[in-house]
């Protein structure tokens, strides 16, 4: 009986899991210039939802040595994020310090290149195949280095060895339950959700982003706007003053 | 020329979203200097006070944003701990406030070049039947305050005429005489309207303005440019977040060219009567 029961559950598990596909989103941090120890990292961050926010996505990833990032709250479900992997230390005042200070800046990767969030930690979700990244720096934020989503999360080779791991995954797979904090406690045995994650601190990401280089080509400046400006304004010039002098006979 | 109330109501309504909407200092120039040039060919020779209370409302932002924002990167200088005006005084605070008080400056003139060339009895004239009384009403209204104005003034320089103090303890002694002359306008005012039929059902119109090709041409340019500002994307500016501004956008450019439109067609016809007289 206890053994149908298990079969059964075992077999159900099996059925959900298989239903239950992982999603991968590439997540990319870069450090201040003063920070010591490697500048850019990234890790390639597993779930099992279709989407899932951007402050999900930073805790499940435990960027902050398995902590949640440390965030400041503007009341109605706004969020600045001002700690990220122990950067920096102390939290300063007021949890970001001053306005004019360094401060971190979200990045998402589109068609274009890297465009800047302009909706806060809470305001968008991330999907299979997207590639976020972080960057700590003073004003409007430095972009992060070119990176694809296939140099962070490489296609899997194994499949085998993850598959018998996700059975023992929650089929509805509620990921942020399994969240860092469950997964400081205990480092050698990582939770189901950050399964696979092969976090790679790779001391040679920065070498090897320099080798490609950040594309500083900046686009050719337009002259037609100037010129169609200046020869208005001429013309608008020379039609009021012809106005004037017609007027006054 | 361009005649026509409801012309002129369609241009005013894409210059005011052209000044609330596009913030790039560039195309704000640009645009002051169009209404500018609308004005000047319509100006009916008396000496216009718009521009002081432009500028004066233009200041306004200016002193409070750079008196009471802390924010910015480029720092003037440095208050001590006053409270309210005292911290950081920044360049781009100011800045903000200019952009602001610009697009209050361009609002003011808009509404300067509206004042010239519309008449009041010409709007109320194009109004649907059921406003037509409520709108003369308040034509009747609006005009009634400068009049007034007006009348104070003769009252006091024939005061000074004859020799008397015109300070501001004379005010008891102009008082009468206002009331009488109020009293009589509005008298002045029932009679006409009992004259020209007012109560009864019928309307009469008197010089109804013809859509002329000018009124068609500046009409169709506003509405155009209406559609294009509320389709295209809006030329932002934000001084705090970067102090140099970027270049305007070609077809903003062309939009904001499009409200020229009644300046062109002044001259032209104006050119087209000088041939004819001469």
């Amino acid at each position: 009986m206890i053994g149908l029961a298990l079969a059964l559950a075992a077999g159900l598990a099996w059925q959900g899991s298989a239903h239950a596909q992982t999603h991968r989103v590439a997540l990319l941090i870069q450090h201040g210039s003063s920070w010591p120890g490697p500048h850019v990292f990234w890790k390639c961050v597993e779930f099992a939802q279709e989407a899932i926010g951007g402050l999900a996505l930073l805790q499940m990833a435990g960027v902050n040595t398995g902590q949640p990032p440390e965030i400041y709250d503007w009341g109605g479900g706004a969020y600045t994020v001002c700690q990220l992997d122990r950067q920096p230390q102390p939290i300063p005042d007021r949890c970001f310090g001053p306005m004019s200070g360094p401060n971190w800046s979200d990045w998402s990767q589109t068609a274009n290149g890297w465009v800047a969030r302009s909706t806060g930690v809470a305001g968008y979700t991330v999907r299979d195949g997207d590639v976020e990244a972080w960057t700590y720096s003073v004003g409007r934020g430095v972009q992060p280095p070119g990176v694809s989503f296939s140099q962070v999360c490489p296609p899997p080779q194994a499949p085998t060895a993850t598959a018998p791991s996700r059975t023992t995954a929650p089929s509805t797979g509620n990921a942020s339950r399994a969240s860092p904090s469950a997964d400081a406690t205990s480092t050698a045995a990582p939770s189901p959700a950050m399964q696979a994650l092969a976090p790679s601190v790779s001391p040679s990401a920065g070498t090897a982003l320099a080798s490609t280089g950040p594309t500083t080509k900046s686009p050719p400046r337009a002259l037609g706007p100037w010129l169609l400006l200046v020869g208005a304004l001429a013309l608008l010039t020379g039609l009021g003053a012809w106005n004037l002098r017609r007027r006054r006979p | 020329m361009t005649r026509h109330p409801l012309a002129w109501c369609a241009w005013a309504t894409a210059a005011l979203a052209a000044a609330f909407i596009d913030r790039n200092p560039f195309l704000q120039a640009l645009l002051l200097l169009i209404v500018i040039n609308v004005f000047i060919p319509y100006r009916a020779g008396r000496r216009i006070r718009f521009w002081k209370i432009g500028l004066a409302l233009a200041m306004v932002p200016i002193l409070f944003s750079v008196a009471l924002s802390r924010f910015g990167t480029h720092v003037l200088f440095t208050l001590p701990a006053i409270p309210i005006i005292g911290g950081r005084w920044t360049l781009d605070a100011a800045v903000f406030g200019a952009s602001t008080g610009a697009a209050l400056l361009l609002t003011v003139a808009i509404f300067a070049v509206i004042q010239t060339t519309v008449r009041s009895a010409d709007l109320v004239a194009i109004l649907p039947r059921p406003f037509y009384r409520a709108g003369t009403t308040v034509a009747l209204a609006i005009a009634f305050a400068p009049k007034t104005a007006a009348s104070l003034q003769s009252i006091r320089e024939a005061r000074q005429l004859r020799g008397q103090r015109a300070g501001w303890r004379s005010a008891p002694q102009l008082l009468l005489p206002l009331l009488l002359t109020t009293l009589e306008r509005a008298l002045q005012y029932g009679e006409s309207l009992d004259a020209r039929g007012f109560g009864s059902r019928r309307r009469s119109r008197y010089r109804p303005v013809p859509w002329a090709m000018p009124d068609l041409v500046v009409a169709a340019a506003a509405l155009v440019a209406v559609a294009a500002i509320v389709l295209t994307p809006a030329q932002a500016y934000n001084p705090y977040l970067g102090l140099r501004p970027t270049a305007p956008a070609m077809d903003s450019l062309l939009i904001v060219l499009l409200l020229a439109m009644p300046a062109v067609t002044a001259s032209l016809v104006r050119m087209d009567h000088a041939t004819h007289h001469a």
